[in-house]
């Protein structure tokens, strides 16, 4: 049913650009993967310009600043894909449509191989390139990620947790599932705040902040929850004696401290979240301000807070602009610095399984893209006409998909692009994103079987 | 049963572009020349031998496989040259007949060899170098490289100089006096004379006649061109009893149509005549041709 010497000949004609793709899409995921350097918020600092308290944004921002969230917005995202599609709409209309336009094709057909076996052959070639084109960018970069973070095979600790344990002579993953240990040790806690090369209050305050995160995911993971989903309603664990019990853990009390100590906060949630609200908003005056007297860019500063404090002057000025006291002032700050830290620790979380999803979807979009170019190819004679629908549509989905993300009036436009249906937020999330998988491929498959008959009944000017 | 059979083959592109009810046969051994111009049809009609076209009505069948629907095991039987040559992608002219070799199933390059040998190509040369002639060469070498029983050669002979045309055509005549069955098509008339056992003429899609070269050699109706040196002999002349077809008074000059059986009577004539030059017009294909178009054209007004 296949043919070899075809097979071969389409490996010939196309194969430069196949390796040009994959090594450009290889070397920019390792290189994004290999200089991803978790302790820094430069990626944040873009999003704080726009949100004055970057840190109490939460989730969604902090998904981002992960080594998955940069990957999903470049090579899962637009360049990643414009190269993929690159490499899929030149080929498809070379396999064929070209051929047909050029007269080589009837070389090939003046042979005994028939016309359905030309079709699928290539058709195959051009299935096959792509996943292998895939496996390789997959793995190689899962490869520059264990190397550089180790985070696929076993997981990956902060630096203060392997300084505090390494003093505590403890187990790595005991310390991080229980960083009690380490406010509790004042050994333990001065080492994991010069490992993590903060202050004792930011450290402290820091420290709060990620039981108080790690008793969320706990608590998420037995509720089948997202953790973001449980800090909007923490009421949630309370009507589960599993998940209070694993958030108690986590926060290094008994089941009833925590059980009076969660009541105690969701009485306490709205207005404590309405006085968040402008204190912050005080705080973003004042960083500004301060910015300005130091003659800084304000979203450098508000990323590196310390600068702030060692400098009283600027204090003063901040203090005076947000129109709080010195000490609130200051307060706001170390919960600022302590929540830059939270954001940070985002980009050492790694999960190999959104991972191969994010993979494997990228796969299946590129498939489902060459197969609408692959139609176009095998339904026209012209190479420009091949390409005006088969390179033209995939390059709209994109356009149109890179359009919808920039206002909300723009939004609806992701309707109309099939790079919808590949969802990288919500394979972070663990979200649903298997039914868009499936349409991709049932798609994939209809737009091939419907290319290779319409090319095995139609007339070759050859 | 004919080796090759067109029959009632009809591809209507609209606006009377297309062929119509074309109705072919070509028996076993036989070579068919196929002639008319640029846009006649004549392609067209290769293309739906090849089983590149379907057919709107009408079927075509070689060795009894329908073209279209059995077109893998026409092929097996079909050596092609394109009437545009546009080559695979290919380093040169081995690596693409290597190519056609492997997708043909050719294991012996002995035949091949010998073709570029006739043909006095250098297949190492970069294809996309090649001079037009040179491309020809390979697309032929192609073609006939692994024998085929039928050779469809869509205008052949296109970009070969006149030196490479002879040996082309003396070529396909060592094909022929092996046992091969070719089917060709040209806009030279003398070449499908000489290469043809019949030919057909198409004219806007339609088959306007088909005649066999062996009549056309054989013509017994011959003209003669006669110049005279006086004027006086010129004007007696005209007054002999023969069908005197065009006149150059100024050139005393008479174009004379005579039967075979009436030579006799013509040279007799002339010995009281001083005459400057005598000499046959031979007839062609091309003439035969030109008066089935002229008869075509006046049967149509």
């Amino acid at each position: 049913m296949l043919s070899r010497p075809v097979f071969w000949q389409s490996i010939r004609s196309h194969y430069v650009l196949w390796v040009i793709c994959t090594v450009v899409l290889t070397a920019m995921l390792s290189l994004i993967a290999a200089f991803h350097d978790p302790s820094t918020l430069s990626s944040l600092v873009e999003a704080f310009e726009d949100t004055p308290m970057a840190a109490e944004v939460g989730d969604r921002l902090d998904l981002f600043g992960s080594l998955l969230g940069i990957l999903a917005q470049t090579i899962y995202g637009f360049s990643g894909l414009m190269i993929g599609m690159v490499y899929v709409v030149v080929t498809a209309n070379g396999l064929v449509a070209s051929e047909v336009d050029r007269g080589s094709m009837a070389y090939t057909l003046s042979t005994p191989i028939n016309r359905t076996s030309v079709v699928l052959t290539k058709a195959v070639y051009l299935v096959v390139s792509i996943i292998l084109m895939c496996v390789i960018i997959g793995g190689v970069g899962a490869a520059t990620i264990q190397l550089k973070h180790h985070s696929i095979w076993g997981t990956s600790y902060t630096e203060d947790v392997k300084a505090a344990a390494a003093v505590l002579d403890l187990d790595k993953e005991e310390v991080a599932g229980d960083l009690s240990l380490i406010v509790e040790n004042a050994e333990a806690f001065a080492a994991g705040s010069a490992a993590r090369n903060v202050p004792a209050d930011v450290y402290s305050a820091y420290l709060a902040q990620a039981m108080q995160r790690d008793a969320y995911v706990a608590a998420a993971a037995l509720l089948g929850a997202t953790p973001a989903a449980v800090e909007d309603d923490p009421s949630l664990i309370q009507g589960n004696p599993a998940a209070l019990a694993a958030a108690a853990g986590v926060m290094g009390m008994d089941q009833d401290a925590y059980a009076a100590y969660l009541e105690q906060m969701i009485a306490r949630l709205e207005e404590t979240a309405a006085q968040r609200q402008s204190v912050s908003e005080a705080l973003a005056t004042g960083i500004t301000a301060a910015a300005e007297s130091l003659g800084m860019n304000a979203a450098v500063l508000a990323a590196d807070l310390g600068i702030l404090r060692a400098d009283s002057a600027a204090m003063a000025v901040a203090a005076e602009a947000s129109g709080l006291d010195a000490k609130t002032i200051d307060y706001a700050i170390v919960q600022a610095m302590a929540g830059n830290e939270i954001s940070a620790d985002v980009g050492i979380v790694f999960d190999p399984f959104a991972y191969l999803m994010m993979n494997l979807g990228f796969l299946l979009l590129l498939l489902a893209v060459s197969g609408i170019s692959f139609v176009a190819s095998c339904i026209f004679n012209l190479s420009k006409y091949s390409l005006a629908l088969g390179a033209g549509l995939p390059f709209a989905f994109l356009i149109l998909n890179l359009l919808s993300t920039v206002n909300d009036t723009l939004e609806p436009l992701k309707y109309f692009s099939l790079i919808t249906l590949f969802d990288t937020e919500a394979i972070m999330r663990a979200g649903t994103y298997a039914p868009q998988f499936a349409a991709l491929g049932v798609l994939g498959i209809a737009l091939y079987v419907f290319a290779i008959s319409m090319f095995r009944r139609r007339d070759l000017p050859l | 049963m004919s080796l090759i059979e067109i029959d009632h083959l009809t591809k209507d592109y609209g606006g009377g572009r297309g062929i119509f009810d074309i109705h072919l046969q070509v028996e076993e051994g036989e070579s068919f020349g196929f002639v008319g111009t640029n846009g006649a049809g004549k392609t067209t009609t290769i293309r739906h031998l090849m089983g590149f076209l379907n057919p709107h009505q009408g079927v075509c069948r070689i060795k009894g496989y329908d073209c279209w629907s059995q077109a893998a095991d026409v092929k097996r039987l079909v050596g092609y040259v394109p009437g545009e040559i546009a080559f695979p992608d290919a380093r040169n002219g081995f690596d693409f007949l290597e190519r056609q070799a492997a997708m043909t199933g050719v294991t012996s390059s002995a035949y091949r060899d010998y073709l570029l040998e006739k043909l006095q190509l250098d297949a190492s040369a970069n294809l996309k170098r090649m001079s037009k002639g040179m491309k020809q060469k390979t697309a032929i070498a192609a073609a006939f490289m692994h024998d085929p029983p039928i050779l469809i050669l869509d205008e052949p002979s296109t970009g070969l100089d006149p030196l490479m045309r002879a040996s082309f055509t003396e070529l396909l005549e060592e094909e022929r006096r092996r046992g091969k069955t070719v089917f060709m098509s040209s806009h030279m008339f003398n070449e499908v004379e000489a290469t043809c056992d019949r030919v057909g003429m198409i004219k806007d899609g339609v088959i306007i006649d088909v005649t066999s070269t062996a009549a056309i050699r054989h013509y017994e109706n011959k003209t003669y061109k006669i110049e005279f040196i006086e004027s006086a002999d010129y004007h007696r002349f005209l007054r002999e009893p023969f069908d005197v077809g065009e006149r150059r008074d100024e050139n005393n000059q008479v174009f004379v149509n005579v039967h075979d059986t009436d030579i006799d009577l013509l040279v007799r004539t002339l010995t009281g005549y001083r005459v400057k030059f005598f000499t046959e017009i031979k007839y062609s294909l091309e003439q035969y041709f030109d008066g089935v178009y002229r008869k075509e054209a006046a049967d149509a007004q």
